[in-house]
């Protein structure tokens, strides 16, 4: 039982996440969008199994809504912006029979923000060395996985655990290839980091609207982690590789706030 | 004399042309339904629970139970496994999605008769947004007036039935080393209309 949990959220999705940095690689980048895209829905399939056609419930369309993210994404020059635009439509697909009701979730204003983070994520700046954004994003999930967990909804902290793993994968591949000199590209390209946000934000979605006991202030003061990649070039390091360690201690000490809410509220 | 013929006359007439009224209609008494359940837990030991928000009707033939039928509704909402924090994660999309999918409901569909007293209720439940035909080996226990009240009619039932989670896509039951087979007990009085 405890294996499997294991398999599924972490070591299968870690695995995937190297695959993902490997396809770095590849002649045509958008080939590791399409690698990304294809971890996600086995993640997805590793947790939840295949999903009904039509879908049934929100957390079928989760999947159907990561496979029309990942789709859009390789659209040439539009791409980023249509994987907002359909991640944003999914989150409302999701929470379509609470919003129905009139009811509108706090919860689901708040993925407004990371919605939006997901718009800078797919810039490259002069100083991105591919650890500026999946780093705080690897962080902003594990938040978000603990927040499902605390709300009452596991397999939607599973989920966004195994989005954390899938990134951690990939970082712990760049980096170490930056440390035996193997690559000294980023691992993660900038849209396929941009659709590892997209995707995180419908998996949230599922937590904002239906986890039991939501905290709410927790899942807000989660997307504080989103800001950390605007001044993460300046933080100030001794040596160039030590600046992903400096990014994951600033990103944790952002994301405590909302961790520390969910579980003492 | 006139009015007297002509009222004997209109009852013999009802009499023939009216239809026996054998079956009746109850509501069930909310405060006294329990609808349990029990579910292996990873062969330790089976975990259980209880309902809290049950409403129905049941219409009873006693001539014909086969003519019989019964419609349950229970708020997802209200499940209770002596654990708040499990209460939590039952309620949560993993399990009934009670936010989402707030009614569990059970309709009956058909009626056979299988002793005196005893008969198996198949029907329709709804759950999570599934619906899957179930079978409830049900006992009639007993009926009469309240002792206190003696308009009113209460009549009793107890049911037992199984379910497997996973026909209404409960996957997560075996992730977690639940069941997935869910043995649901029903104790339940009703009100006679």
């Amino acid at each position: 039982m405890l294996n499997t949990l294991l398999i599924y959220t972490a070591i299968l999705p870690l695995v995937l996440g190297v695959f993902v940095a490997i396809s770095a690689r590849a002649p045509q980048p958008l080939i590791q969008v399409v690698v990304a895209g294809v971890a996600l829905l086995i993640v997805y399939y590793g947790l939840e199994g295949l999903p009904p056609f039509p879908p049934v419930a929100s957390k079928h369309k989760l999947f159907y809504g990561l496979l029309a993210i990942g789709a859009v994404s390789l659209i040439p020059r539009v791409g980023v912006a249509a994987a907002i635009a359909v991640a944003a439509a999914t989150v409302i697909w999701i929470g379509q029979r609470r919003l129905s009701g009139g009811a509108i979730p706090p919860g689901f204003v708040a993925l407004v923000l990371p919605l939006a983070a997901t718009w800078f994520a797919a810039r490259p700046t002069a100083t991105d060395t591919g650890f500026i954004w999946p780093v705080p994003i690897l962080v902003w999930a594990i938040a978000g996985s603990i927040i499902s967990v605390d709300g009452g909804y596991i397999g939607s902290g599973q989920v966004l655990g195994a989005l954390a793993a899938l990134t951690g994968g990939a970082l712990l591949a760049t980096y170490g290839g930056l440390l035996a000199k193997l690559a000294n590209r980023p691992g993660l390209s900038e849209t396929a980091t941009a659709l590892f946000i997209a995707a995180g934000v419908a998996m949230l979605a599922g937590t904002a609207f239906f986890a039991p006991k939501l905290s709410v202030p927790a899942i807000f003061l989660q997307h504080l982690v989103l800001v950390v990649p605007f001044f993460a070039p300046r933080i100030p390091v001794t040596h160039p590789l030590l600046r992903p360690v400096a990014i994951g201690v600033v990103s944790a000490i952002a994301a405590a706030p909302a961790v520390l809410v969910a579980l003492f509220s | 004399m006139t009015i007297l013929k002509s009222t004997i006359a209109a009852l013999a007439l009802s009499a023939v042309t009216m239809p026996a009224m054998a079956a009746d209609e109850y509501k069930l008494h909310e405060n006294h339904t329990w609808v349990q359940f029990a579910v292996n837990h990873a062969g330790w030991a089976n975990a259980r629970g209880i309902f809290r928000g049950v409403s129905g009707d049941i219409v009873f033939d006693k001539d014909d139970v086969t003519k019989s039928s019964v419609k349950v509704t229970i708020a997802a909402e209200t499940v209770d496994t002596n654990d708040q924090g499990r209460d939590d994660h039952v309620r949560s999309p993993d399990f009934l999605n009670a936010l989402e999918f707030p009614e569990i409901t059970f309709e009956s569909t058909r009626i056979e008769q299988t002793g005196d007293k005893t008969a198996v209720i198949y029907g329709d439940m709804t759950m999570v947004g599934v619906t899957r035909e179930i079978a409830l080996d049900t006992t009639w226990n007993a009926e009469f007036p309240l002792p206190w009240d003696a308009n009113t009619v209460k009549t009793g039932f107890t049911a037992t039935g199984s379910i497997d989670g996973t026909i209404f896509g409960m996957n997560k039951l075996t992730e977690f080393g639940l069941g997935p087979v869910v043995e649901v007990f029903i104790d339940a009085e009703a009100i006679k209309q």
